[in-house]
């Protein structure tokens, strides 16, 4: 509920600086300790880069998900349709040898379905959408696998060069989730749409009684989603030059948990692009410094699974604490 | 042969002020005791001390079958006496038996339930209201009746726990049904008291008590006025509930039209809601009432294309088909509706008080896209300190206002898009006195200014005072409209009251 931009004071500390900034205090905190703790390697240039870039596909996901979420709805068909474009990418390019354009058309498309369907079912027939996309994420997933469940490798020379190109010392990639999270601020931020799907995810019954369109805004959110997620399949498979179908589905639970633990930071309570920007690199920065101390493998599944719970708890704790 | 129930000098004091004093009364085995009274009377309390929710003040007795309760009734109510309430408290996807079973259930030595013997005595159960039900069908498939009658069951079934015989209350069973729906409980409440049960009923509705019931005790200010015999007329009932004589029937006479006619309503039906016309000019604020279940707690929202209906309104010279109409196209039209369902249906408690109030109107402030904050705070800000929103805030969220400030907010939100007609389901419901005023001072400005105003509420007394016109509805019918000299709050009571065999349409 920070929609201020006067010079009026601001209220009693309902949301005061912790509540707004926690994230980024937090995000600080993780890079000084594991800086202090490995200053030769953690604290370099070339690692920040890497993992900006790394990252870049993670906050692109994200972005997607999070109108949906505003909206009221959970879709966890992401990474479903995120790995089907993903495995389309490499299935049509190398392995049918088509050229690149028409096979990111095809991958773009697929979502564009994905989200199509999901919204003919959650919104017109109205049936749960947790439960809709969780199937929908498991049979888009056996899709992939069954066009194609090898990995393969050397893509469109031109898909990769542009997404890796760089831009300083990050890659395209990264400029482009840097955009889409200033494009998202601003739509929710500054354009009635996005006033709108947050009033749909908070009361949807007031918004169809105040005249909304609530049945188009949930499907447009939708619709963001899978298209979204295919679009982040493809600059997945132009960034590592190769598709490994299993991988995709391992972005899933990162990205809610970037979600979430983004609502509670900037606008506590919501669901917006800054604070899931940060909350994936926050994430990042956490994992990156506990695999230098020499933790690795489970420790990334210990790391995001607990940052989704404390994310939960914490902006449940906040809710509270408000009213 | 003792009475089924005794109660005796039974009060109820809270901070200070008497609720209920010095009840007294008896119900007999297979007696059937209506209780009228108006809101506010002390019905609910009394019930509430029987139920065990309130302790009643020292001094009262209460005897089931001879003997003494002790005091206060133990949550829930003491053995032998049980409670139908109106929202009848079943689990839908439960089947019958588990509804009436439920908490009693017959323990085998493994700590499982006998579940033939749970079925025989569901049964019994319904055999009382002369029922035979599959105690296995789920609630949920049963009619809005049935799902009643297998409330009334599990009453029997708790209130026969000691002996074959005890007291049920039912309190508004009714409000809910059809009217071929009320017959077939009164049948199943009559085969019960003729098999030696007690029961209370409670209802607003004077005809269905006269009918049901051998006697019939009157509340007002906490006490039980007039034991009436069944067969008393009903203005006689209403008068000993209003504790004065009903004032004369004053001839109507409607007031000079102040404009031309904005909204026609014609031939509008849907859910508890027959077949009812009405016109509103510019200028007038229009009132709608009767008693719960009546209609006029859904019309409105049939209006508004909110709700599932037929018929047309004509807004402001555009005709609209209800069977089509959405509340998007209704708004687009000029309409605007402020439900009485604060939480869920007319504020978002979450958002700011900003957000809140500039829904309607944000296309307002949108240039090229995008929001012009500045310029919306400013309007924002004019509006709550206009409407006199305490404390002016507009980046709190809505729920941090109190009840009457989210209304006035709320009233702002509609009336800033200057609607046509402006509908209001309960705008005062849990609003204080203060704001009160201030919102029927508004409603009047708004209708000064051009706009027509309907108003539904329960609240005979502002309807007296602020409306122009009333339209009493009963059975989903309108049945009366009162206007000029001939408004005032006795006939507006008298009229919901009324029987409901009298309505001649």
């Amino acid at each position: 509920m920070t929609t201020t931009q006067t010079r009026r004071p601001r209220r009693a500390a309902s949301t005061g600086f912790f509540d707004k900034y926690g994230l980024v205090v937090a995000l600080l905190a993780v890079i000084a300790i594991f800086g202090a703790l490995r200053p030769s390697t953690y604290l370099t240039t070339t690692n920040l880069a890497i993992n900006l870039n790394a990252k870049a596909v993670l906050v692109i996901l994200v972005l997607s998900v999070l109108p949906s979420l505003a909206a009221g709805l959970y879709d966890m068909s992401i990474a479903g349709a995120m790995g089907l474009s993903y495995v389309v990418v490499g299935y049509l390019n190398v392995v049918q040898g088509w050229p690149i354009l028409p096979t990111i058309a095809i991958a773009l498309c697929a979502g564009l379905v994905i989200g199509l369907v999901n919204s003919l079912l959650i919104v017109k027939v109205g049936i749960n959408s947790l439960i809709v996309t969780l199937g929908m994420g498991t049979l888009l997933g056996g899709i992939a696998l069954g066009i194609n469940g090898r990995a393969v490798s050397g893509l469109d020379e031109r898909l990769v060069s542009f997404f890796r190109f760089s831009v300083g010392s990050v890659q395209v990639v990264f400029v482009i989730a840097l955009l889409l999270t200033v494009v998202l601020w601003f739509v929710f931020r500054h354009t009635p749409v996005g006033r709108y799907i947050y009033v749909v995810g908070s009361g949807a019954e007031v918004a169809r009684l105040a005249g909304l369109n609530v049945a188009a805004i949930q499907t447009g959110t939708l619709i963001v989603a899978s298209l979204g997620a295919s679009f982040a399949g493809v600059a997945l498979a132009g960034v590592q030059n190769s598709v490994d179908p299993n991988s995709a589905a391992k972005l899933l639970l990162p990205a809610f948990a970037a979600a979430f633990l983004g609502s509670t930071a900037l606008t506590p309570g919501r669901f917006n692009a800054w604070g899931a920007f940060i909350a994936v690199y926050f994430l990042a920065a956490g994992i990156t410094g506990l695999q230098f101390l020499g933790m690795s493998g489970w420790i990334e599944n210990v790391f995001y699974g607990g940052s989704l719970v404390a994310a939960v708890l914490l902006s449940y704790l906040a809710r509270r604490r408000r009213s | 042969m003792t009475a089924s129930l005794s109660i005796t000098g039974l009060s109820k004091t809270f901070a200070g002020r008497r609720v209920v004093e010095d009840v007294t009364f008896t119900i007999e085995r297979g007696q059937i005791v209506g209780l009228v009274g108006q809101n506010g009377c002390g019905k609910s309390t009394l019930i509430k001390m029987l139920s065990g929710v309130h302790a009643p003040d020292p001094g009262g007795r209460l005897s089931l079958r001879g003997d003494d309760v002790p005091l206060p009734a133990p949550p829930g109510g003491p053995d032998g006496l049980a409670f139908v309430h109106q929202d009848l408290g079943l689990f839908l996807d439960g089947t019958i038996l588990e509804n009436i079973r439920v908490g009693r259930f017959t323990r085998g030595v493994l700590g499982n339930i006998k579940w033939a013997q749970e079925a025989e005595a569901s049964s019994q159960a319904l055999a009382r209201l002369g029922l035979a039900l599959d105690p296995y069908t789920k609630v949920e498939e049963l009619s809005q009746v049935d799902r009643a009658l297998v409330a009334i069951a599990r009453a029997v079934d708790q209130a026969s726990a000691l002996d074959s015989s005890g007291v049920i209350v039912l309190d508004e069973p009714t409000s809910y049904l059809p009217l071929d729906g009320v017959q077939r409980l009164f049948a199943a409440v009559r085969a019960l008291a003729a098999s030696g049960f007690g029961v209370l009923f409670v209802s607003h509705r004077l005809d269905e008590v006269r009918d049901l019931c051998d006697e019939i005790l009157v509340m007002r200010a906490g006490k039980i006025t007039a034991k009436l015999p069944a067969s008393s007329p009903s203005e006689m009932i209403v008068t000993a509930m209003l504790g004065r004589e009903l004032s004369e029937l004053y001839p109507d006479h409607v007031e000079d039209v102040r404009g031309e006619e904005v909204l026609a309503v014609d031939g509008v039906s849907g859910a508890g809601v027959r077949d009812v016309s009405f016109s509103v000019r510019r200028g007038e604020i229009y009132g709608i009432t009767g008693l719960l279940g009546m209609g006029q707690e859904r019309i409105l929202y049939l209006l508004f294309g909110a709700e599932v209906a037929q018929g047309r309104v004509t807004v402001a010279g555009s005709p609209l088909d209800l069977a089509t109409l959405t509340p998007r196209a209704a708004v687009a039209q000029g309409m605007a509706l402020l439900p009485a369902d604060r939480l869920r249906q007319s504020s978002v408690p979450e958002a700011s008080v900003l957000e809140n109030l500039t829904l309607v109107t944000l296309p307002r402030w949108v240039s090229r896209g995008r929001i012009q904050h500045r310029r919306e705070r400013a309007e924002a800000r004019r509006t709550i300190e206009d409407y006199r929103v305490e404390p002016p805030v507009l980046d709190q969220p809505m729920s941090s206002l109190s009840g009457g400030n989210q209304q006035k907010a709320l009233l702002a939100k509609w009336v800033t898009g200057a609607p046509e007609v402006l509908l209001l389901h309960e705008p005062t419901q849990g609003v204080d006195i203060g704001a009160k005023a201030q919102i029927f001072a508004r409603l009047r400005e708004i209708a000064d200014a051009g706009t027509a105003v309907v108003v539904a509420t329960t609240e005979y007394e502002d309807l007296a005072q602020i409306c122009d016109r009333v339209m009493v509805m009963r059975e989903g019918r309108a049945a009366a409209e009162l206007a000029g000299a001939g408004l005032t709050e006795d006939r507006l009571i008298d009229e919901c009251y009324r029987d409901s065999t009298e309505v001649t349409k």
